[in-house]
C-alpha cells in the first residue's frame, strides 16, 4: 500500500518537473522573440562623418584588380553608389554577402555597390576568390575609412546619382540594409530620424 | 570510476544520447549553416570545413548510437567527453581571440547563440555528465518501473536544458539593447 503511494507521488511529481520545465522553456523563448522585435528595425546610425544630406567628398581609387573608381562626385553613369563596408574577418559581414548579390542583381538599373575595406591585399584577395565577390569593384582605403568615421562593421553609405550622401548605418542583416533605399526614398536620413519625425507628428 | 546506483547512469547515458542524436539531427537539417559556422570558429583551413563538417556528424552518430548499447556505452561516453572538451576549447580559444559575435552553432532550438563563457561551463557540465554515464553502476537488479523513471528524469533534463540554452542565447541579445539604450 504505502509503497504504490509513493510510487504515484514519484511520478506525479516527475510529470510536475516536466511540465515546470517545458513552461520554463516557452518563456525564455518568449523573452528571446520579444528582445528581437524591439531591437530597432533599421540600420543604425552613427552621427560621424559626413552628413546626410551633404555632397560626399571624392574619392577616386584603384580596385584590388587594378581598375580606377570614383566614389563621390557626380557619376558618368547617371546610378546611385552603395558603398559597403566590411572585412575578411567580420562574420557578420559573411552572412550579407549573398544580400549583397542579390540587391546587386535586383537594383542593377539605378544602383552600383562597392565593396570597401582595408589591410592586407594578399588577404582581401583571398577573401574575394573565396567568397566569389569578383563581379563588384573592392578597394583598400583607410583614408576613406577614416573619412566616413566607421567605427563597426559592416557599415554602408549610399549616395544618390548626384553624389550626395542619401542614407547611411551599421547593417547587421537585410532588412537593415533595405531600410537605407526606404531612408532615401523617404528622403530622411535613418530610420531613427523617420521615427522621430513619425512621432513629433503625432504628438 | 566511481559505483553509482544502476537508474543514475542510466539517466545520464540517455541524456547523452539524446543530445548527440538532436546535435546530428539539426546539423544534417542546415548543413550549409553548420559548415559555415565550422568556417566562423577559424580553426582550421576553409577548404578542410566540409570533411570535418562530414566526420564530426558521423561521430556524433556513432556515439549518440553507441551510448544506447550497453556493451559499448562506456566507450561512447568517453567519446562524448572528448568531444565536449574539443568543443569547450574551440569556444574558449575564440573567446580569448575575442571573437563573440560569432553563432556558436551548438543549439537545436535558439536559432542563434553567440559565443559566451557560459557556453563553456555548460560543457564542462556536459563533461561531467558523461563521465556519470562512464560510471560503474552498483549490484541493484533494474525493473521495468527503472526505465519509466528514467525516462521521464531525461524528459524533465531535456525541457531545463533547453531552457538554460534559450537563456544563454538571450542574454547577448539584452546587452545589445542595453548599449543601444547607453547609446541615445
Amino acid at each position: 500500500m504505502m509503497d504504490s503511494v509513493i510510487l504515484v507521488s514519484n511520478l506525479l511529481l516527475w510529470i510536475l518537473v516536466i511540465a515546470l520545465g517545458l513552461t520554463v522553456l516557452a518563456l525564455a523563448r518568449q523573452v528571446g522573440v520579444l528582445y528581437e522585435r524591439i531591437a530597432p528595425a533599421g540600420a543604425l546610425m552613427i552621427n560621424q562623418g559626413p552628413e546626410v544630406g551633404e555632397v560626399a567628398p571624392v574619392f577616386d581609387l584603384e580596385t584590388l584588380d587594378g581598375k580606377r573608381v570614383t566614389i563621390g562626385g557626380v557619376p558618368t553613369s547617371g546610378k546611385s553608389t552603395l558603398l559597403f563596408f566590411l572585412s575578411p574577418n567580420c562574420p557578420v559581414c559573411n552572412t550579407l554577402i549573398p544580400v549583397l548579390k542579390s540587391i546587386s542583381k535586383r537594383e542593377s538599373k539605378w544602383l552600383d555597390i562597392i565593396l570597401a575595406s582595408d589591410g592586407d591585399p594578399d588577404h582581401q584577395r583571398a577573401f574575394v576568390v573565396r567568397k566569389t565577390l569578383s563581379e563588384f569593384p573592392y578597394v583598400l582605403s583607410t583614408e576613406l575609412g577614416l573619412t566616413y568615421q566607421i567605427a563597426k562593421l559592416p557599415f554602408a553609405v549610399l549616395l544618390d546619382d548626384k553624389g550626395v550622401l542619401r542614407a547611411k548605418g551599421l547593417t547587421n542583416n537585410r532588412e537593415h540594409l533595405e531600410s537605407l533605399f526606404e531612408a532615401m526614398e523617404r528622403g530622411v536620413a535613418s530610420i531613427q530620424e523617420f521615427m522621430r519625425k513619425r512621432r513629433q507628428e503625432v504628438a | 570510476m566511481p559505483v553509482v546506483d544502476p537508474i543514475v547512469v542510466l539517466i545520464a547515458k540517455y541524456c547523452v544520447a539524446l543530445l548527440f542524436l538532436v546535435a546530428v539531427y539539426s546539423k544534417l537539417r542546415a548543413f550549409a549553416a553548420f559548415r559555415a559556422t565550422l568556417a566562423d570558429y577559424e580553426l582550421l583551413p576553409e577548404a578542410f570545413s566540409t570533411v570535418v563538417a562530414v566526420s564530426v556528424i558521423a561521430l556524433e552518430l556513432a556515439i549518440g548510437i553507441s551510448a544506447l548499447v550497453a556493451s559499448v556505452a562506456p566507450m561512447a561516453m568517453l567519446g562524448a567527453m572528448v568531444l565536449l572538451v574539443i568543443y569547450a576549447a574551440a569556444i574558449g580559444l575564440n573567446l580569448r581571440r575575442g571573437r563573440r559575435d560569432i553563432d556558436c552553432g551548438c543549439s537545436a532550438l535558439a536559432r542563434r547563440q553567440l559565443l559566451s563563457g557560459w557556453l563553456v561551463l555548460r560543457n564542462v557540465s556536459l563533461v561531467a555528465l558523461a563521465w556519470v554515464g562512464a560510471a560503474i553502476p552498483s549490484a541493484r537488479v533494474i525493473h521495468a518501473v527503472d526505465f519509466g523513471l528514467a525516462a521521464l528524469a531525461v524528459m524533465g533534463a531535456a525541457a531545463l536544458y533547453s531552457a538554460i540554452n534559450q537563456l544563454m542565447a538571450n542574454a547577448p541579445r539584452l546587452d545589445a539593447l542595453d548599449s543601444l539604450m547607453d547609446a541615445r
